[in-house]
């Protein structure tokens, strides 16, 4: 098992390219390393990766090569990221600096490969994104409409009305 | 062309009119010598195919908006076609105007081959009959007059009319739709009607849901034109005017029994289709687990969030372990900012609201000199608004708050905290000013009552009154039961605390 590490695996994107990766890198996804322990024989079939499309996964990919490295996650780390920081590292801060639909995309294949620190990455950005901003900048970033009917929108100018007029 | 009638009435024509049929009859025969007269039929025949304009449509009303065929829809006329405005019928139909005999030769073909259209519906409509039209000049009226001043045989020989179905300002439903008939067989197309089949209230398209009122109202309406073709093809009558009229008429009738929304309604299905645009927000298209680890991640957690005043309080004098995370107490303008996912739509703040108030702590100050003149009215009862304006889904899921009881006479010690569940199985007195530190002598650094103290004696029996009073509190709102909400529980507390703030005031007063 010593040259595990220079084992390689096909990955078969959505739109069938064929990406080689080392199987260390691959398996930082949970889907990729059960799949590989049930099909046995990693290297030979490809295995597909059926939700994402290949210019997203070597994005991903990208990711899992410079953190193929990390430790694993254990049970205690996994209780304090409920500190809530959104304090992200800055390999991964520029990792992050794609446009919105790939960011989206990136979460969405980090959920469905099974990467949980991707995904914890990909939320924070979000959620960089949410903090600090106005209601009105939010929805401009994330494209969504005030769907507010007029009674709410009253209850929620009173609801303001504590914090404002002083 | 009816020769009798003509004779009888040539009976009745006055001198100078007789003139003008001596003139008019000497004209026409004079005319049989035009070069172009003398042409035989055929080739005229051939020479009018090419000079008359065919396959244009007609816009009698001349609406302001310009329309595309695209508006008319494509598919229901198969040759090449232009919608022309009405000035430009003057000029198309010059020919028509030439002589008699060009008139009766060419009116079948400039009849025949275009087609008239025009608006109905726009009747009932305020907006247009009040300003556009000036109550007289609307829509139906144009096209009946329009219908009226046309020769009979010119009308005989109509293939084509296309009506617009214009609905009211505020129908958005069938505003682009129009109905082709053909009126030889009676037929008729519908372009643009599957604008009905999209129920703007459930959003499903092509369905009718039992339960959903907007479905079954397109439903009514499809009926209702099909019920007006009908009637059209039941028509005795073989007068082509009498024919058209009614069938403008009934139609007209049709787009007046759609029930005009009102401008509330028309706000409602505009916020309703913002609603189903939202859905395509990146945001929100995310799993909703994802999304709520998103919250977590930017909803503020643990907080304080003091309603009362403006300024940042620091709140190193309070004990750490009752409010842990917090390092100061936020003031108001804050709220805003750590708070806006409640305020961006519909959804967001549904998924947020409640995680908003379960995590963060807020302050209330309760005054106890509620009467005291000094003190504006929105200071006076701020608590209790902040509580009456609260979102229904925010007290329910706040799990603590702090209620300072703000004793005007009594700064130093009376800036008391008590830390409450909202359930208020528990409470704890949260003291801002070290009571043990006795102000009024200025012996803080003694750390212990001083008998000879009055001040210190005071402070020690105000505290044990204040005890008693939470006590005393808790077993009242007790008492109110369970079935009340959190809000009016909270109320009720503020309303005891107040009342037992103004009598320890006068307790205190005796000694001062």
């Amino acid at each position: 098992m010593a040259s595990e590490g220079e084992q390689t695996v096909k990955l078969v994107s959505s739109d069938n390219v064929e990406i080689v990766t080392e199987r260390k890198v691959a398996e930082r996804s949970m889907l990729i390393k059960n799949m590989i322990e049930d099909l046995g024989a990693p290297g030979e079939e490809p295995i597909p990766i059926m939700n994402v499309s290949e210019a997203v996964l070597r994005k991903v990919l990208e990711w899992c090569t410079h953190h193929k490295n990390d430790p694993a996650p254990s049970q205690d780390d996994d209780a304090d990221s409920r500190k809530k920081t959104t304090d992200i590292e800055d390999w991964d801060q520029k990792f992050m600096q794609v446009d919105q639909e790939m960011l989206f995309e990136i979460i969405l294949a980090a959920n469905y490969m099974d990467i949980k620190a991707l995904l914890d990455v990909g939320c924070k950005t979000v959620a960089n994104m949410i903090k600090g901003k106005s209601p009105e900048e939010i929805r401009k970033t994330f494209n969504i409409q005030n769907d507010f009917t007029p009674e709410e929108e009253d209850q929620i100018r009173r609801e303001n009305e504590w914090a404002e007029d002083r | 062309m009816a020769p009798s009638g003509a004779r009888s009435r040539a009976k009745k024509l006055s001198h100078h009119q007789v003139q003008h049929e001596m003139r008019r009859s000497y004209n026409e025969t004079e005319n049989d010598e035009s070069p172009f007269l003398k042409l035989p039929g055929e080739i005229r025949n051939e020479i009018y195919e090419l000079a008359i304009p065919r396959d244009i449509i007609f816009d009698i009303n001349d609406s302001k908006e310009d329309t595309y065929i695209e508006d008319v829809g494509s598919n229901i006329i198969h040759r090449r076609c232009e919608i022309r405005k009405r000035e430009s019928y003057k000029r198309h139909f010059g020919i028509t105007q030439v002589c008699r005999r060009v008139r009766k030769e060419t009116l079948p073909v400039v009849y025949g081959d275009n087609t008239f259209m025009w608006e109905v519906g726009r009747g009932k409509d305020v907006f247009y009959r009040n300003w556009k039209y000036r109550g007289k000049k609307n829509m139906n009226v144009i096209a009946e007059s329009w219908v009226l001043s046309r020769p009979v045989e010119a009308l005989r020989h109509m293939s084509r009319i296309i009506l617009r179905l214009r609905g009211s300002k505020y129908v958005g439903i069938g505003n682009g739709s129009t109905a082709s008939f053909d009126l030889g067989a009676l037929t008729c197309k519908f372009v643009g009607l599957e604008e009905f089949d999209l129920c703007f209230y459930c959003a499903f398209e092509g369905m009718v849901m039992s339960d959903c009122g907007g479905c079954q109202e397109n439903a009514r309406k499809k009926q209702n034109f099909e019920k007006a073709m009908d009637s059209v093809r039941d028509m005795s009558t073989d007068e082509p005017a009498a024919k058209l009229l009614k069938l403008i008429q009934v139609f007209d009738k049709t787009m007046a029994q759609f029930e005009t929304p009102s401008p509330a309604q028309h706000l409602e299905m505009q916020r309703l289709q913002r609603q189903l645009e939202n859905e395509k927000s990146p945001l929100l298209k995310l799993p909703a687990e994802i999304r709520n680890e998103i919250y977590e991640l930017c909803v503020p957690h643990g907080e304080v969030f003091n309603t009362g005043s403006t300024r940042d309080i620091d709140i190193e004098g309070v004990e750490e372990d009752t409010i842990s995370c917090a390092t100061s107490i936020r003031s108001p303008k804050d709220y805003k900012r750590y708070f806006a996912m409640t305020q961006v739509c519909r959804q967001l703040r549904k998924e947020t609201i409640k995680m908003c108030y379960r995590n963060n702590i807020f302050m209330l100050r309760v005054f106890a000199a509620a009467n005291e003149p000094w003190l504006s009215s929105s200071q006076r009862n701020q608590a209790e608004r902040w509580l009456k304006t609260r979102d229904s889904a925010a007290l329910p899921a706040l799990s603590q708050i702090i209620l300072q009881l703000w004793n005007p006479h009594d700064y130093f010690v009376g800036m008391d905290m008590v830390l409450f569940e909202p359930t208020l199985k528990t409470h704890k007195i949260i003291s801002w000013a070290d009571i043990e530190d006795c102000e009024y002598e200025w012996h803080s650094d003694s750390y212990a009552p001083r008998r000879d103290c009055e001040r210190c004696y005071q402070d020690f029996g105000r505290l044990r009154s204040f005890g008693r009073m939470l006590e005393e509190a808790r077993k009242e709102v007790k008492e109110i039961g369970s079935k009340k909400s959190p809000g009016e529980k909270l109320l009720k507390l503020i309303e005891i605390f107040r009342s037992d703030l103004r009598e320890e005031q006068w307790w205190w007063r005796q000694y001062a």
